[in-house]
C-alpha cells in the first residue's frame, strides 16, 4: 500500500462518498422533518442531468442550463409533494402507504423521462474542463472531483446555517423532534412538508449536476444513487445532517478501498459487509444517538 | 401450375421490396386485405430498452414503406408489440399472447434472457423465433433450434474474429478482463474469459465495476499492475466502460484498449473521450459499404440523428428485410410452417451486414447468420469517432 497508491483511494473515495452523502442529506431533511421516506429522490437528481443536457442542447448559457433544470427538478419535487402527498395525508394515510406511493411516483417519473427524451446516456459537461490535473507520482485528481468536494462542503454548510439561524428551518427541526408540540406551538406541519420537499428536491437535483459529468445522463442514473443516498444515511445515522456526511464518505471511502485492496471483484460485497458490521455494534449509525427520530 | 405461379409472383415481391428497400424509387399501390401479422417483444423501459426501442422505430419505418409499396402479395404486414419488461416470465407469457392472436412468427429485440425465454416458449408452440439483437451464446446450439434464428453477433463468433487478430498481432499476449456487475455483463464477460482461455490466452487480471461508479481507478491500476498485453472490454454498461476507458488514459496505462459489440453504441465514443482513440472493436457493419450508408439515410430521414451510427438499428432494418423475404417465399396464405422453411431455406441473399459480399445462407445446421467469424467487422475509433473497419 503506498502513499500515492492510498491518496489516489481517498481522492475517489470522497469524490463518491461526498456525491452519497448529499442524497444521503437529500433524504435526512425529508425523513427528518415529516418521518416521510422518499424513493424518488433520485429521480429527482436523474430530472435534473437529463433537463441539463435537454437545455444545454438547444443552446442556452450553461449557468441558465444549471439554474433551469434544478428549478424543474425542485418543482416536480414540489408537485409530487402537493399533488400526491398532502391529499393522502388529509386522509389519515400511514408513513407506509406514503413510501408506497412515493415509489410509484419514481416509476412513473422515469418512464415519462424515458418515452420524453429516449433511454440513451448522454454526456453531461462540468463546469470546468475535463482535463485531470496532475498532481506528481501518477497521483491525480479531476476538475469535477474539486466541483464536487466544494459543492458538498458548501450544500452542509448551508443547510446547517438554514436549519440552525432561520425561522422556516428550525420549524423543520421542531417537527422532527415533536410534531405535536410543533403544532400546538404555530408551526403548520403542511408548510414544513412542503419546505422538506422542496430543500430535499433541490439538494437530489444539484448532485444531478456533480454526478452527470462523472458518469452519464439518462433516465435511469437514479436507480443505483437513490439506494446509495439511502444506505448512506442510514449507516451515518438518521438523526442530523452529520450521518449523512459521515455515512456517505464511509460508504465512498470503503468501496474504493475494497476495490483497490481486496479485490473489485468483492468489493460491493466487503464494503456492505463493513457496514453490516458497523450497523451490529452500533445500530443508529455511525454518529446517530439512540431513540434519534425516526 | 397455380402454386408455382403464386410463389413466382411471391419471389418477384421480395425482389421488388430488396430493391425498393435501398432505392426507394420503385413505386407500387398500397398494400390491403387481411394483414399478415408478426409478433414483436421488447423492452419498452428497462435496461434493454435503448436498443429495443431503437430497433422497434426501425421496424416501424420498414413496415409502413413495404405496406406503402404493396405489402407481401399486396397483402400488408401488421406487427404487434408485447413490453416483455425484461422479465423471463412476462417474456414467455407475451409470446403465448402472441402465438394466440396468430401471429405468423414471433421477433425478439429485448435481452438475451428474454429472448432465450421466447426461444423455448416458441419450440414449444412451434413457431418462428428470431432475433436481430440477442448475443447470448446458448440461443444457438448445434444443431441449431428448429424455430429458432438470428442475425446477431454472438459472443464467441465475435471474440473468434478477436482472437484471430489478436493470435496475428501479439505474441502469446497476456490479457486483463474489464467488465461490469450488470447480469449482461457479467453473463457476457464469463463467456470472453473462458473463449480467451479456450484459445490458450493467459487471463492475468479480470476487473469489476459496479454499475455507476463515479471513480474507477483502483480497476484501472490493477490493470496497470498486471502487465498485460491488452485489455479486453468485455462489459454491457456502455457508461461503465466508457469510464473505465477515461480513467485506463489517466492512470497513464497504453496498453491497447479492444471491445465487443456493444461498444459500437452511441454515444460510447463521446463518453469516453480521448482514451477511447485507437480502441478496436467488433462490429457487424463495415460503415464504407454503400448498401449500410443507403439505409442509413432512409433512417436519418425517418428517424433523425439517432439513426447515425447504429449498427443495431442497421441490423434491425435487414432482418426485417430478410423477415419479408421469406414471407414472400412462403406462399401466398403464408403458415408458421411454411415461413419457418422459408426462414431455414435463405440461401445466398445478400445483405448490407457484415464485410462486403457478406450473404445470408441457413440449412438445417445453420440458423446463425455471424457464425464463423469472417462475418464480423474489427473497428477502431479514431479522433473519438467510430472510425473505418480495419484489416483483420
Amino acid at each position: 500500500m503506498t502513499a500515492v497508491s492510498l491518496a489516489q483511494v481517498l481522492i475517489g473515495g470522497l469524490q463518491a462518498g461526498g456525491i452519497y452523502a448529499l442524497m444521503g442529506l437529500s433524504y435526512y431533511v425529508i425523513l427528518g422533518a415529516t418521518g416521510i421516506l422518499n424513493f424518488a429522490q433520485g429521480e429527482w437528481m436523474m430530472l435534473a442531468a437529463v433537463f441539463g443536457v435537454v437545455l444545454l442542447g438547444i443552446g442556452l448559457p450553461y449557468p441558465l442550463a444549471v439554474t433551469l433544470s434544478i428549478a424543474i427538478a425542485t418543482a416536480v419535487a414540489l408537485l409530487a409533494e402537493r399533488l400526491v402527498i398532502r391529499p393522502l395525508q388529509a386522509r389519515h394515510a400511514s408513513h407506509g402507504m406514503l413510501m408506497l406511493v412515493l415509489f410509484a411516483v419514481l416509476i412513473v417519473v422515469r418512464h415519462l423521462t424515458l418515452h420524453a427524451f429516449g433511454p440513451a446516456e448522454h454526456q453531461l459537461p462540468g463546469p470546468l474542463p475535463e482535463r485531470a490535473i496532475i498532481l506528481g507520482n501518477g497521483l491525480f485528481i479531476l476538475p469535477q472531483t474539486l466541483v464536487v468536494y466544494v459543492a458538498v462542503a458548501a450544500v452542509f454548510l448551508a443547510v446547517w446555517w438554514f436549519m440552525d439561524r432561520t425561522w422556516p428551518g428550525r420549524s423543520l427541526r421542531v417537527a422532527a423532534i415533536d410534531p405535536v408540540g410543533a403544532q400546538l406551538i404555530g408551526i403548520d406541519l403542511g408548510r414544513v412538508r412542503l419546505i422538506a420537499f422542496g430543500l430535499g428536491g433541490l439538494i437530489a437535483a444539484l448532485t444531478g449536476w456533480l454526478y452527470g459529468p462523472l458518469f452519464a445522463a439518462s433516465y435511469s442514473i437514479g436507480n443505483t444513487l437513490g439506494i446509495k443516498g439511502f444506505i448512506a444515511l442510514i449507516v451515518g445515522g438518521v438523526g442530523s445532517p452529520l450521518g449523512a456526511l459521515v455515512g456517505g464518505l464511509t460508504l465512498g471511502i470503503l468501496e474504493l478501498g475494497a476495490a483497490r485492496y481486496a479485490s473489485s471483484l468483492w468489493s460491493e460485497a466487503v464494503s456492505f459487509l463493513f457496514l453490516i458490521a458497523v450497523l451490529l455494534v452500533r445500530p443508529n449509525g455511525l454518529v446517530g444517538r439512540h431513540g434519534a427520530r425516526p | 401450375m397455380g402454386a408455382f405461379f403464386t410463389r413466382l409472383l411471391g419471389c418477384c415481391a421480395a425482389l421488388l421490396l430488396a430493391l425498393t428497400a435501398t432505392s426507394g424509387k420503385v413505386e407500387a399501390e398500397p398494400a390491403k386485405g387481411e394483414p399478415l401479422l408478426i409478433g414483436v417483444h421488447y423492452d419498452a423501459a428497462k435496461q434493454a430498452s435503448y436498443y429495443s426501442l431503437g430497433q422497434k422505430s426501425v421496424f416501424d419505418v420498414f413496415v409502413d414503406q413495404l405496406n406503402a409499396n404493396g405489402g407481401i402479395h399486396g397483402r400488408p404486414v401488421k406487427l404487434l408489440y408485447e413490453d416483455d419488461e425484461l422479465n423471463p416470465v412476462v417474456a414467455t407469457t407475451k409470446v403465448e399472447k402472441l402465438a394466440g392472436e396468430n401471429v405468423l412468427m414471433i421477433i425478439s429485440i429485448s435481452g438475451s434472457a428474454t429472448g432465450l425465454a421466447a426461444q423455448k416458449k416458441g419450440e414449444e408452440l412451434k413457431i418462428p423465433v428470431g432475433s436481430p439483437g440477442n448475443f447470448l451464446e446458448p440461443l444457438t446450439t448445434v444443431p441449431p433450434k428448429h424455430e429458432y434464428f438470428r442475425f446477431a453477433m454472438r459472443d464467441s463468433v465475435g471474440a473468434k474474429a478477436l482472437i484471430k487478430y489478436f493470435r496475428a498481432h501479439f505474441k502469446d499476449p497476456k490479457i486483463a478482463v474489464v467488465r461490469d456487475a450488470t447480469e449482461t455483463g457479467l453473463l457476457l464477460s464469463d463467456s470472453y474469459i473462458k473463449l480467451l482461455k479456450d484459445a490458450g490466452f493467459t487471463i492475468v487480471a479480470t476487473e469489476q465495476i459496479t454499475p455507476g461508479s463515479t471513480d474507477v481507478t483502483a480497476q484501472a491500476m490493477h490493470v496497470k499492475e498486471s502487465k498485460a498485453d491488452l485489455v479486453m472490454l468485455a462489459g454491457a454498461s456502455v457508461p461503465d466502460m466508457a469510464n473505465y476507458v477515461k480513467t485506463h488514459f489517466l492512470v497513464g496505462n497504453k496498453t491497447p484498449l479492444f471491445g465487443n459489440y456493444l461498444l459500437s453504441t452511441p454515444p460510447f465514443n463521446k463518453l469516453a473521450g480521448e482514451g477511447a482513440n485507437g480502441l478496436i472493436y467488433t462490429d457487424m457493419l463495415d460503415p464504407a459499404r454503400p448498401e449500410g450508408q443507403k439505409i442509413e439515410a432512409t433512417l436519418v430521414a425517418a428517424l433523425g440523428d439517432k439513426a447515425k451510427d447504429a449498427p443495431f438499428m442497421i441490423g434491425a432494418w435487414e432482418f426485417m428485410r430478410w423477415v419479408a423475404n421469406a414471407l414472400g417465399r412462403a406462399g401466398d396464405a403464408p403458415t408458421r410452417d411454411s415461413l419457418r422453411d422459408a426462414l431455414e431455406n435463405t440461401k445466398d441473399w445478400p445483405t448490407a451486414l457484415g464485410p462486403a459480399g457478406t450473404k445470408v445462407t441457413f440449412s438445417p445446421d445453420r440458423h446463425d447468420l455471424f457464425f464463423g467469424g469472417e462475418e464480423v467487422v474489427l473497428r477502431e475509433i479514431a479522433n473519438g469517432q467510430y472510425g473505418p473497419a480495419i484489416k483483420q
